[in-house]
């Protein structure tokens, strides 16, 4: 039986709707596409290895954001009465169309392309970028509430297709969204934490923790423009 | 800067970078097909306009291996199971399968016109058990105005008359449209001249309609559920097909021209549903329950094979 069939099997037979809507997040967390955007978050996470609790804060807050996200999608559908077909189309096409570019600006500005350019405007964008690169705990926390408004086809469906009925019918489902997110921001909390200290072991080990921040920086931009990269394909091949 | 430093972080976030590679892979393979016999091969030749390839076929005409193959243009494709029994007119093991273009198609029956080329497929009569999966593509230019991709159909010309094939689906992302053949005819799309004025559903026969719904932007979930769902409708219910009281359509909920079924349906993501039509009233439901078996071939078959069960038996 796979991961999904056990996530099935705990929800029907216990039928509590609170851990239903975790192992729901969990499910969309750890298949393919959301997945692209939980690598970037994590790298996200786990860049700063001089502070030791910025990774564990950082991660709380991506999942804070994605908990926001969430919440304020099932608010207006549960207690507005927003409709869920056009709120599903609208949401993933802005998954597919601006997630991509996005990513590789974020990544571009990260990069601090402004300092390599030439006169012309660089201060400008130099500031940008360093603000970008500074958000930190903050940049955590809109990077969650912006993934997470990014659905890919099978994230939309375990949401809108199977949580949001789920919440509909549960008496206080309105807070089943937000449990959902807190599956979904687990494993990167997890992952980014565990990676995060495992670099700053082996760089003091090295003793080499500032410079290990400089290359790591680099680095996520790289992932970043990755998976930003990954996106316009997907949507270019469509 | 420190070599050892770069080459350790390069490891892990190449780690992280493989992950979901390796999951989309795993998460894309059909459903298996089931194991044929160890009785001595010989080849069957198959030339789809230059597109030549050989499979193995035992003494008695069971095929050894799954075939899928399309022609270099796209215009054809053949899709025959593992251990598909494949015999021409006199019964015998087939050796070769061909196709050409009719030079003098027969005229079209009086309410449709062909589209595309009429396809020969030779040799005529060759049989095949259980039944083969055929594509033609067309263009949809050659359509005439009013009548949408969904209307057209694939027909059978042989002793002298057009017979429209019952099974049947139209992707009209690729210009598509799929049947099943039990036997060599003469092959060709076709369209109707006037789109059919009652629609699906209105004051027809009881019968069950598999609809699945998915976006013009493919995922590997996404195509891993269609080919569950195609698999197990032509695999167990093709019996049903055949006579019309199932049908099964894939659909773009992005297609303008499928606005009026995206909108009876309420589809906006990947969704299948499972509408049983029972003296003249249409339930339809949304099946969910697939969305927990992705990757594990046999629990998505079966959940699939069991709904389209219970509604099958509701219109008995």
């Amino acid at each position: 039986m796979g991961l999904g069939g056990i996530i099935q099997g705990l929800s029907s037979s216990l039928n509590i709707p609170v851990l239903s809507a975790l192992l729901l997040g969990l499910l969309t967390a750890i298949s393919p596409c959301p997945m692209a955007t939980n690598i970037a978050a994590i790298a996200y996470v786990s860049r700063r290895v001089t502070e030791r609790r910025y990774a564990v804060i950082t991660g709380t807050l991506y999942t804070l954001g994605r908990m926001l996200s969430y919440s304020i999608i099932g608010i207006l559908i549960i207690v507005a009465g927003l409709e869920i077909p056009g709120a599903a189309s609208f949401l993933q096409d802005f998954g597919e169309r601006i997630l991509g570019p996005l990513l590789i600006v974020v990544g571009l500005l990260m990069l601090n392309i402004g300092r390599l350019s030439f006169g012309l405007g660089s201060g400008k964008l130099a500031s940008i970028g360093g603000k970008v690169a500074d958000w930190g705990m903050i940049g955590g926390f809109l990077l969650g509430a912006l993934f997470a408004l990014a659905f890919c086809p099978y994230s939309a469906v375990l949401f809108f297709g199977v949580l949001i009925p789920l919440a509909l019918k549960s008496s206080g489902g309105v807070a089943l969204p937000a449990v959902f997110a807190i599956g979904t921001g687990l494993p990167v909390l997890v992952f980014g934490t565990l990676i995060s200290v495992g670099v700053a072991k082996v760089s003091t080990w090295l003793n080499a923790m500032t410079r290990a921040e400089r290359i790591i920086r680099i680095i996520v931009s790289i992932i970043f423009i990755g998976v930003g990269i990954y996106y316009v394909v997907l949507w270019v091949q469509a | 800067m420190n070599v050892k430093n770069k080459v350790v972080y390069v490891l892990l976030l190449l780690c992280l970078v493989m992950y979901p590679l390796v999951g989309c892979a795993e998460t894309s393979t059909a459903p298996p097909v089931t194991d044929g016999s160890g009785l001595s091969t010989y080849q069957l030749g198959i030339d789809l306009f230059g597109t030549k390839n050989e499979f193995p076929v035992d003494s008695q005409g069971k095929l050894k291996t799954e075939v899928n193959l399309s022609s270099a243009d796209g215009r054809i494709s053949l899709s025959l199971n593992e251990g598909t029994l494949i015999l021409d007119k006199e019964g015998e093991p087939l050796k070769i399968i061909d196709v050409a273009i009719d030079p003098n198609p027969s005229p079209p029956p009086e309410d449709a016109y062909i589209v595309g080329a009429v396809y020969d497929f030779i040799p005529e009569g060759a049989d095949f058990n259980p039944p083969i999966i055929l594509t033609l593509s067309y263009d949809p230019e050659e359509l005439t105005e009013g009548i949408g991709e969904r209307d057209v159909y694939i027909a059978c010309y042989q002793d002298g008359e057009w017979e429209k094939l019952i099974y049947r689906s139209v992707d009209i992302g690729s210009h598509e449209v799929t049947t099943q053949i039990d036997h060599f005819a003469r092959f060709a799309v076709l369209a109707p001249k006037e789109r059919p004025t009652s629609d699906v559903s209105s004051g027809l026969a009881d019968r069950v309609e598999v609809v699945y719904f998915h976006r013009t932007q493919r995922c590997s979930t996404c195509q891993y559920a269609e080919d569950g769902i195609r698999y197990t409708v032509e695999t167990y219910f093709a019996d049903d097909l055949a006579s019309g009281r199932l049908t099964f359509e894939v659909i773009n909920v992005e297609d303008e021209e499928n606005a009026a079924i995206v909108k009876k349906y309420g589809a906006s993501y990947l969704t299948m549903f499972v509408n049983t039509i029972r003296d003249g009233i249409e339930h339809i439901e949304e099946v969910d329950e697939i969305w927990y078996c992705i990757g594990d071939n046999e629990a998505f078959i079966q959940t699939v094979k069991s709904k389209i069960e219970i509604s099958l038996g509701e219109v008995k």
